[in-house]
This record gives structure tokens, C-alpha cells and sequence, in this order.
């Protein structure tokens, strides 16, 4: 087991050296070109610009940020106050209305054939009959 | 190891990087260790190309940024890290272009190999080893790999993987013994 962990290693050891010896064989042929002058000039120009329009993008957004949110704070929508005397009033007359609907009599044909009075009674009276053969 | 001797009398005054005329030397001396090292961190000449270049042209900007607290060659490895950490963390949200069109082919060193090795089939599994090693390579998260490259690609000591990543020493022997490790699990299965 031993050995075989060791054989590993030095595999591994083996393949870093190759891969060390392979990586400075590629980067040796060709080597990159130093940029141009013309390069070096653009590249400066592009950070000069970039950060023209960073430092331009800072002034312009914080400040407008900032005042985004004091005005948000001023103009914030109040909370909801008393209810006016007119809302009071249709409230009132919807519930009336919603009264006089639930208060329609509906025809004989649909009259239930026992109220839930005459029920209770009878269920009452049989009790009554239990309760007195039991005292007896 | 071909390396360029760089010696102290050779480092250039900071000054001198400001000078058009001047950058073409340092990038003559300086810029094969920069090349090579975001090359075995990418394996991708292109890419290796484009940030050997950005980072010399970084480092002809901010020139003035240079106190000569480190040697500049130094400095440049600092530039080159930092550039490769932004590559990839800006790869990694671009993993639809994670196919590369200029990946660094082993068969490219294969001669190299060859001339190397003394039967064609000790070539053959020295090709197979150098492939499996890229492709774990190319796995390891930025932190890893950077301080693989700089130990066993450009041997770094320690100490100077540190200075050059700005990593304290602690935090870099612990990236390089997973890297190592991972390295070695990952090919236990390929060797």
C-alpha cells in the first residue's frame, strides 16, 4: 500500500516536472510582443476616458440618488386619516338596502312545512314524559 | 530553467517605466516570467498573451504607483496575479465562452517531449501525464492554482509566492497543500 502511495507521488512529482518542462517549452516559442507605442497611447486614453465617465457617472448619479430619496421622504403618500361624513352616509344606506333584501318574505310554496319551533317543542314534551316516569 | 537572470543593477528605476523608450527593455526582461506563469495558469496562449501585455501596460500606467518598496519584478507579478483573479472571476460568469478557442494542445509540446523521453511509448504516457496534469490544473480555484504555478512553474519559494500574491505564508502553504492534494486525487485515476 505503501508503495503504491510512494509509485503515486512520484508519478505526480513526475508529471509536475513535465508539465513545468512543457509549460516553459510553449511560452519560450514565440514570446509576446511588447504592446506599441501607439497601443501604450490608446490604452491610456481608454482609462482617462473610462474614468472621465466614472467620475462623471458619480456626480451626476449620487446627487440625483440623493435627491430622489429626499423627495421620496417630503412627498411620502400620509397615512389614511378619518373617513369623511359622505362614506359614512352611502355606508349607511348600502346596510339598508342589504336590510330590506334579507327581510323580503318569501312565498307559501316555499315555506318550510315545520319551523324549527314546532320541532323543539315536541323534542321538549318527550323529555317532559321521560323525566316524570323516571321520578315515579 | 532558461530563466533571465535579472539581477539588482539591472532593475529599472521606476522612472524608467514612465519612458516609452525604456518599456520595450523591461518588457524584454521582465515579461517572459509574467508570459509563462498566466500561461501555465491558463494554459491558453491567447488569453496568457493578452494579460502579459495589460499588465505591462498597467504597470507603464501606474508607474508613478511604484514606491520601490519590492523589486519590480515583483510589482509586475503582483499585476499579473491580480489580473489573472479578475480573468477568471469574469470567465466564471461567462460559462457559455468556456470553450477555449486557443487552449494551449499538449500535441504542441509533444515534440518537446519526445526528444525528451527514450521510447516512442515513454513519450507517448509522458504526453498522456502532461494532458491529465493541464486539464487538473485548469480545475483548481484561482487561489490554488496561482500559488501551484508560481511554486512548481516559476519555483517560488514560499516566502515569495507570498510577497508576490500578498497572501500571508500561512494561507499559502494551506492553498498549495490543497492544491497538491487535489492534484494528486484527481489523478490517482489518470496515472
Amino acid at each position: 500500500m505503501k508503495h503504491a502511495g510512494q509509485q503515486l507521488d512520484n508519478n505526480v512529482e513526475r508529471a509536475i516536472e513535465l508539465f513545468r518542462g512543457a509549460i516553459h517549452h510553449a511560452a519560450a516559442h514565440p514570446l509576446p510582443q511588447a504592446p506599441s507605442a501607439k497601443q501604450l497611447q490608446e490604452y491610456s486614453s481608454r482609462k482617462r476616458r473610462r474614468h472621465v465617465s466614472r467620475m462623471v457617472m458619480t456626480w451626476t448619479l449620487g446627487p440625483a440618488l440623493a435627491a430622489m430619496l429626499v423627495i421620496g421622504m417630503v412627498v411620502r403618500p400620509r397615512p389614511a386619516s378619518q373617513p369623511a361624513a359622505s362614506t359614512y352616509a352611502s355606508d349607511s344606506a348600502l346596510l339598508e338596502q342589504v336590510n330590506e333584501d334579507l327581510s323580503q318574505t318569501a312565498p307559501d310554496s316555499l315555506q318550510p312545512l315545520y319551523g324549527p319551533s314546532d320541532g323543539s317543542a315536541t323534542s321538549t314534551t318527550h323529555e317532559n314524559a321521560t323525566n316524570q316516569k323516571v321520578t315515579r | 530553467m532558461e530563466e533571465i537572470a535579472i539581477t539588482d543593477a539591472q532593475l529599472l528605476p521606476q522612472a524608467a517605466l514612465l519612458n516609452a523608450a525604456n518599456f520595450d527593455e523591461v518588457f524584454r526582461l521582465y515579461s517572459p516570467r509574467v508570459f509563462r506563469f498566466l500561461l501555465g495558469a491558463l494554459s491558453d496562449r491567447d488569453a496568457a498573451e493578452t494579460l502579459t501585455q495589460e499588465c505591462f501596460l498597467k504597470a507603464h500606467l501606474a508607474a508613478d504607483g511604484f514606491r520601490g518598496e519590492s523589486s519590480l519584478q515583483t510589482w509586475l507579478m503582483k499585476i499579473a496575479v491580480n489580473l489573472l483573479r479578475d480573468h477568471l472571476r469574469s470567465q466564471r460568469f461567462r460559462f457559455w465562452r468556456r470553450a477555449q478557442s486557443s487552449a494551449l494542445d499538449p500535441a504542441e509540446v509533444s515534440d518537446w517531449l519526445a526528444d525528451r523521453q527514450s521510447s516512442p511509448e515513454a513519450a507517448c504516457m509522458a504526453r498522456d501525464q502532461v494532458a491529465g496534469l493541464w486539464s487538473a490544473v485548469a480545475r483548481l480555484p484561482a487561489k490554488q492554482r496561482t500559488v501551484f504555478v508560481l511554486r512548481f512553474i516559476e519555483d517560488m519559494e514560499l516566502q515569495e509566492i507570498a510577497a508576490n500574491t500578498g497572501m500571508q505564508l500561512s494561507t499559502v502553504k494551506t492553498h498549495l497543500y490543497r492544491a497538491t492534494a487535489k492534484l494528486r486525487e484527481q489523478l490517482k485515476g489518470g496515472l
